[in-house]
């Protein structure tokens, strides 16, 4: 008894981690573009595809292809920023709103499609185990321990770049107040640009967990989005405490209703939660900004 | 304006001429220039984005065909599918009214999924398999009818621009508190502009099964029909009579030619479209100076 809650626990936390590190993608690249990527979702996908596409090269550990992973992401999202995001991010306000919803979700659909389209309908996923070990009853994967690890460590590398870099600090200054920014000087088209590599590295990870531990398909881009959102709002813009909070709430709902629900109603979960908290409190539990 | 009698006309003799091919797709067409028009009441009138238009399509499609299946006989389904797109209007302002901007069109999309996996998981809609009511060829009915829902839709957008209701929501889009102040109740506002914008999209659901005889949860609550509205409504440009209108026709004729072109990837096509619209043609087709350019010289020549 103990066992099964704590394997479904264990499964939370990990799901909720890997949820945690993409909506920190996406809360970087709103809070200082104010732009909603709907297009994150897939970056997740595409970073899990990537991770796939390497592993059947290459049978290693699929955790060493972020060295890849990384740089490429990094380049792809300036790429999109500088293409796609810096000719509309300067209109009015609504009149950007709306056509960042229109780009990013055009970006969402071709790419789910293209890849639906290249890679087939089927689900994909890596199968690379290492042994178990265990721990008193439970037997965990020694590859989620590992995962677990590596976002843990990823989540304290993060934390120090936003507190102790120059960088770092100046991507804060953007979320928390844009004027204030501008007023000492914060370039901020280089910050957005950052934010987009930044946000698109941490989905891209996200996808290379999430290819490793559990399984993708083409079409998970919007279900995967609609979660980073919910986490976002969950946790609070701008926090990255509030999107650790927030995915491990989110990977938890997640694993529960899975096991004791039902696997169909899962994907439910993360949408039940974002509607009830728009409703109840918009602002989330740490919000740094007013939210609008 | 003469030639709008001379359009309806040529489409109500067409089912004589032409294949069934084409009026199906016609009817498909129609029924998307139905949600697209009834979107703009919010989105460009009031300036909300609601994303979740298809909530009550598939909602009166689906309470269209439990209602049929228990039995109840003809005109009947057809009020309840009305009453439950209706319903859900009101039940769905309460809470998400509260909401604003790119949260409320967020809000709207997740509740559409929502709905979506909903009418997947659930026995009484059929779940994965979908919904079947009695085949019969209903082809002729249902173009007729959805001939009618669609002038009654533009006659409503018609009505609604030149109306104290409209000038309300358009107050209530250009500024929300001012309006208050002015007087006008913005809840109230904004739920019977819901409301409106409901009912047609609901009974366009209640014939879509009546015609095919089939849903399933993909077709009525999917990407498709929850995207596509509001991106002809943009294309078009939103907040004008005859956007949603010309914003469907140029993009169905697009998915036309790239159908016959390439099978796949229709859906790519679709994003692209909605990428070069939100970069270059945020205002919508109607909006942009070759088209008004264009119109004008129409319009000389007319005179």
């Amino acid at each position: 008894m103990l066992g099964e809650i704590t394997q479904v626990a264990i499964g939370g936390v990990l799901l909720g981690g890997i949820y945690a590190l993409a909506a920190l993608g996406l809360s970087v690249i709103f809070g200082v573009s104010k732009v909603l990527n709907a297009a994150h979702g897939d970056f997740i996908i595409l970073g899990g595809i990537t991770t796939y596409f390497f592993f059947n090269l290459l049978e290693v550990n699929p955790l060493v292809f972020a060295v890849i992973l990384i740089p490429v992401f990094l380049i792809g999202g300036f790429a999109f920023e500088r293409v796609l995001i810096r000719p509309i991010a300067d209109k009015p306000l609504d009149e950007m709103v709306r056509a960042s919803i229109l780009v990013t979700f055009g970006v969402s659909l071709a790419v789910s499609d293209l890849l639906a389209f290249t890679w087939g309908r089927d689900i994909i996923g890596v199968t690379y185990s290492m042994p178990s070990i265990s721990i008193a009853e439970v037997s965990v994967s020694t590859l989620r321990l590992l995962a677990l690890v590596v976002i843990v460590v990823v989540a304290v590398v993060l934390h120090g770049f936003f507190r102790k870099t120059y960088t770092g600090r100046a991507i804060r200054a953007v979320t928390e107040d844009r004027e204030a920014a501008l007023l000492i000087g914060t370039n901020i088209s280089k910050m957005r640009l950052l934010s987009f590599g930044i946000g698109s590295v941490l989905a891209a990870i996200a996808g290379l967990f999430f290819v490793t531990i559990f399984t993708i398909d083409p079409y998970m881009g919007i279900p995967l989005m609609l979660k980073c959102l919910t986490i976002i709002i969950l946790g609070g813009l701008g926090s990255l405490l509030g999107s650790l909070v927030g995915g491990l709430t989110i990977g938890f709902a997640e694993s529960i209703c899975s096991y004791y629900i039902g696997a169909h109603w899962s994907p439910a979960t993360a949408l039940f939660i974002l509607i009830l908290i728009l409703l109840i409190k918009p602002t989330g539990l740490f919000g740094v900004r007013g939210a609008k | 304006m003469l030639i709008l009698p001379v359009v309806i006309a040529v489409l109500v003799v067409l089912p004589y001429f032409v294949p069934h091919y084409i009026v199906a797709f016609l009817m498909l067409l129609f029924i998307y220039v139905i949600l697209a028009q009834s979107y703009d009441i919010l989105g460009g009138y009031m300036g909300y984005v609601n994303l979740g238009q298809s909530i009550f399509f598939g909602v009166g499609a689906y309470i269209f065909g439990i209602t049929l299946k228990m039995g109840f006989p003809v005109p009947l389904p057809f009020l309840f599918a009305l009453g439950a797109a209706a319903a859900m209007a009101v039940a769905i302002s309460f809470p998400f009214f509260r909401l604003r901007g790119f949260y409320f069109a967020i809000g709207t999309f997740a509740l559409a999924n929502l709905m979506f996996l909903i009418a997947y998981n659930l026995v009484i809609t059929g779940g994965p398999h979908g919904l079947f009511i009695e085949m019969a060829n209903r082809l002729t009915i249902s173009y007729y009818a959805i001939i009618c829902f669609l002038v009654i839709a533009i006659f409503i957008n018609y009505k609604l621009e030149r109306s104290k209701f409209g000038l309300a929501l358009k107050s209530i889009r250009e500024d929300e508190e001012v309006a208050q102040t002015f007087g006008i109740n913005a809840f109230r506002f904004k739920c019977k502009a819901l409301v409106l914008s409901s009912c047609l999209p609901g009974l366009a659901g209640a014939f879509y099964l009546w015609w095919t005889c089939y849903i399933s949860p993909e077709m009525v609550f999917g990407i498709d029909i929850t995207l596509i509205p509001p991106t002809m409504a943009f294309l078009g440009g939103t907040g004008l009579v005859a956007g949603p209108l010309v914003g469907g026709v140029v993009l169905m004729f697009v998915e036309e030619v790239l159908w016959t072109k390439m099978a796949y990837l229709h859906r790519a096509t679709l994003g692209f479209m909605l990428v070069l619209v939100g970069m270059f043609l945020v205002g919508g087709i109607m909006r942009s100076k070759r088209f008004i350019g264009i119109w004008g010289l129409l319009k000389k020549y007319v005179k």
